[in-house]
């Protein structure tokens, strides 16, 4: 019994939380169904960020609490819990199995030591720009997985002496990590986050009736337009700084590299159901790039795995096996609560409040806000999922751009963006979980270099919001 | 007991590898005391269960899949091939030893649990073991009170955590098994052989059955003791000198290398941290009463622990 309460500790401690801010007097311009959403925002976090129970868990207690406490009926939570973004995760974690499984991660080893050639930290600049390009399209988690074993098989075959791998290890790990990071937010399609964020543009600001309101139906190319100039101007100072902070004691890996073209070559030409593959990869790339606005991200994705299925290309046993359902459940539930935090004021009042606090400081407006919701960003965003970590705090950060003057926009963008620079922790993106795995890598090499590209990060962020995107007509 | 008679008892060794080089040092030791009688060593790596929430919602079993399909080495497997390397390279272990191979499914999961079993020719066994399991401490655990293991060494989780350390990361991981094994457990930290053990007493009887084992196992690997004694005041000098001499007479008597003994007088923690310095292990016995009172009560050797810059051995 002892046992349990102290591993479930911060289940209780999210509770009591919780009910402490139920029994408190209501403050000023909260209504009681404001408090009870914000109690369960804060008990939800609580427990995202310490898991005392399996994270599912916390989406079934969102979808329990609505309907109890805030008296919603279930079938009005279960809409709001299913919508475009979350058929887009559903969609685009299905198509990465399918990717993963077409071993076409080969021949990408062999395109990218054609390009560099042979030296240490160009092949480290190949490995992270085809893994950053990629990771814009279809998502960091595919991409990981399959170039980790390209990084795995250089550092395996470039000798035996410990030290040497480590070092190079690190260096080639990180290129794919940091990469994919990094591109994740360079297109819609690059992470659910983005989609969760579009999402939010179109319920809380669009309406069909008002032409101003248009702008705040982002498409892919809108997207692109904002967000890709962050992959392009950090992706080439990401090398530099890892080989900085990581110097490859290997200067030359024309050993490791002759021995993977000698692995690959066994390979033979590519087949016709890798050509159907990438046929079917670049269908639903046009698809996302010309008609997602009319049909949906999400339902392209669907359409996407769907084709991949009938094709034969992937099985359904993978499909299920590789997919975990739970971040489904998950990301529908905290958007569903993003939802409420709008509908009952909740959002407002935090964002009202979280103003009042920045006024003393200048951070109220401007570039002072835009650093302000950045950090908050990726303060949260290393402590939970980005797609949560957007979910929870897009209401907050949208009223608080409608409250401060600055436009949704500029201030959604910088919060989906900032939602990637988790860089310090092992669980701070999934590309991290991904490389980490393959068991090179320690905690402390993530906060050796995940400062220094957190910096880089935030700067060019804020440039981009202050010198271009005003360009675009934000 | 004498020394043939000590070194010819099979002895068993669980040696937790995964916690960083200083796991690799650990297992040295523990060839050292094969070298001189006829001990089981098994290798375990424990690897988390993979979870999906973690990496997005893709399970990170895809991107194992990808690399096994490679043929390449995964975490775990290579950790215990290394350790197997070492073993051989140190001569305790044939290369073309017979072996007996075991594999289970985890939950679907592709690499699975593996076990091998090298048989060695005094008849003991060296054994490499890959677990996954949801929690490591348990999993470790579980296989240490499994088999019954003389010793369990782990290395120690990087430096010594300072207090605002082990508030945000908690207690390392060696520090918890140390706590929770039911088998004397070894924290390697920088181990190097060659400087001699340093065995605490405070006079206890408890202590005295602790400093008894430790012989029994120093003489297993020929390692001088040093008798190490701290007297919390001038008054207590005598006292302490007693408790040493007394534990000089039970290392005597289990015919381990006796080097010396050293009397301190001050903080016991600050005292043996510092002469410890000067030796590869420091060896304490694990505080003797039980559960509440344990908590409240006196707990020098998690403190040694905790703070050494040395390896550190707990006897249960």
């Amino acid at each position: 019994m002892f046992r349990f309460l102290r591993e479930k500790r911060w289940f209780f401690v999210a509770l009591a939380v919780a009910f402490a801010m139920l029994l408190s007097p209501l403050p000023a311009g909260l209504g009681r169904e404001g408090m009870i959403v914000l109690a369960m925002t804060v008990a939800s976090t609580i427990m995202f960020i310490t898991e005392p129970v399996p994270l599912p868990t916390v989406a079934l207690l969102i979808v329990g609490g609505q309907i109890l406490l805030l008296g919603l009926g279930s079938s009005n939570v279960a809409k709001s819990m299913m919508n475009d973004s979350v058929l887009f995760i559903m969609g685009s974690l299905m198509l990465a199995v399918a990717l993963v499984k077409q071993k076409l991660d080969k021949r990408l080893a062999l395109f990218i030591v054609s390009i560099t050639g042979t030296r240490t930290v160009r092949v480290a600049m190949g490995i992270s720009m085809v893994s950053g390009l990629l990771a814009s399209l279809i998502g960091e988690h595919t991409v990981a997985a399959m170039m980790l074993p390209v990084a795995i098989s250089l550092i395996q075959l470039s000798g035996e002496n410990g030290q040497e791998q480590r070092n190079l290890a690190v260096l080639l790990l990180f290129s794919i990590s940091f990469a994919c990071s990094l591109a994740g937010v360079g297109t819609p399609s690059g992470g659910a986050r983005n989609a969760i964020m579009i999402g939010y543009w179109k319920s809380f600001f669009y309406d069909a009736s008002d032409p101003e309101t248009y702008k705040y139906l982002v498409d892919y190319p809108r997207w692109m337009a904002f967000a890709y100039p962050m992959l392009l101007i950090q992706l080439p100072l990401l090398t530099i700084l890892l080989s900085w902070t990581f110097k490859p004691e290997q200067q030359d890996l024309a050993v490791a590299v002759h021995r993977l073209r000698e692995q690959v070559a066994k390979e033979g030409r590519l087949q016709p159901r890798h050509w159907t593959a990438i046929g079917l990869f670049l269908l639903i790339l046009v698809g996302w790039i010309g008609f997602s606005d009319k049909l949906g991200m999400g339902t392209i994705a669907i359409m996407g795995a769907a084709a991949f299925l009938v094709a034969g290309l992937v099985r359904w046993n993978d499909v299920n096996s590789g997919v975990n359902w739970g971040v489904v459940l998950l990301y529908g539930a905290a958007i569903s609560l993003g939802v409420q935090m709008k509908e009952t004021g909740a959002a407002g009042w935090l964002a009202e409040n979280f103003l009042i606090l920045l006024r003393p400081v200048g951070a109220d407006h401007g570039l002072g806000l835009w650093l302000a919701v950045a950090l908050l960003t990726t303060l949260i965003t290393n402590t939970m999922s980005n797609g949560a970590a957007v979910a929870v705090l897009g209401p907050i950060v949208l009223k608080l751009a409608q409250g401060s003057g600055s436009s949704p926009l500029t201030v959604g963008f910088i919060t989906a963006i900032s939602s990637a620079f988790a860089y310090f922790t092992v669980v701070g993106t999934p590309a991290s979980t991904i490389v980490h795995s393959s068991g090179y890598l320690r905690s402390s090499d993530f906060l050796k270099i995940g400062w220094k590209i957190c910096i880089l990060s935030i700067l060019s962020l804020l440039a981009l919001a202050g010198l271009y995107w005003p360009l675009l007509g934000v | 007991m004498n020394a043939t008679q000590v070194s010819n008892t099979v002895a068993t060794i669980l040696v937790s590898i995964g916690g960083g080089d200083d796991a690799f040092l650990g297992l040295r030791y523990a060839a050292l005391i094969q070298e001189h009688g006829c001990v089981s060593i098994d290798l375990l790596y424990v690897r988390p269960l993979d979870q999906g929430l973690r990496s997005g919602g893709l399970e990170v079993r895809v991107a194992r899949e990808n690399v096994i399909d490679w043929g390449l080495d995964l975490p775990g497997l290579r950790q215990l091939k290394k350790g197997r390397d070492i073993l051989i390279e140190l001569g305790e272990l044939a290369r073309d030893a017979p072996v007996t191979l075991r594999h289970t499914n985890t939950s679907g999961d592709p690499l699975g649990d593996y076990s091998l079993e090298y048989a060695t020719e005094c008849g003991s066994r060296i054994g490499l073991y890959l677990r996954a399991a949801e929690n490591l401490i348990a999993a470790i655990l579980t296989e240490c009170a499994h088999r019954e293991y003389d010793l369990v060494i782990v290395g120690a989780s990087g430096r010594p955590r300072g207090p605002f350390q082990r508030l945000l990361e908690g207690m390392p991981l060696s520090e918890r098994i140390a706590r929770e094994a039911c088998r004397s457990v070894l924290v390697a930290r920088h181990l190097e052989g060659g400087l001699g053990h340093l065995v605490c007493t405070d006079g206890s009887g408890h202590s005295l059955a602790a400093v008894a084992k430790a012989a029994r196992l120093s003489s297993r690997c020929r390692c001088p003791i040093t008798i190490m004694a701290v007297a919390s005041s001038k008054t207590d000098l005598d006292r302490a000198r007693a408790w040493a001499m007394e534990a000089e007479k039970v290392v005597q008597e289990q015919a381990a290398v006796l080097a010396g003994s050293v009397v301190r007088e001050g903080d016991p923690v600050e005292e043996i941290v510092k002469e410890g310095r000067n030796y590869s292990i420091i060896i304490l016995a694990e505080p003797s009463p039980k559960g509440i009172r344990r908590r409240f009560g006196s707990e020098i050797c998690y403190s040694v622990l905790r703070k050494a810059e040395t390896s550190v051995m707990i006897i249960r």
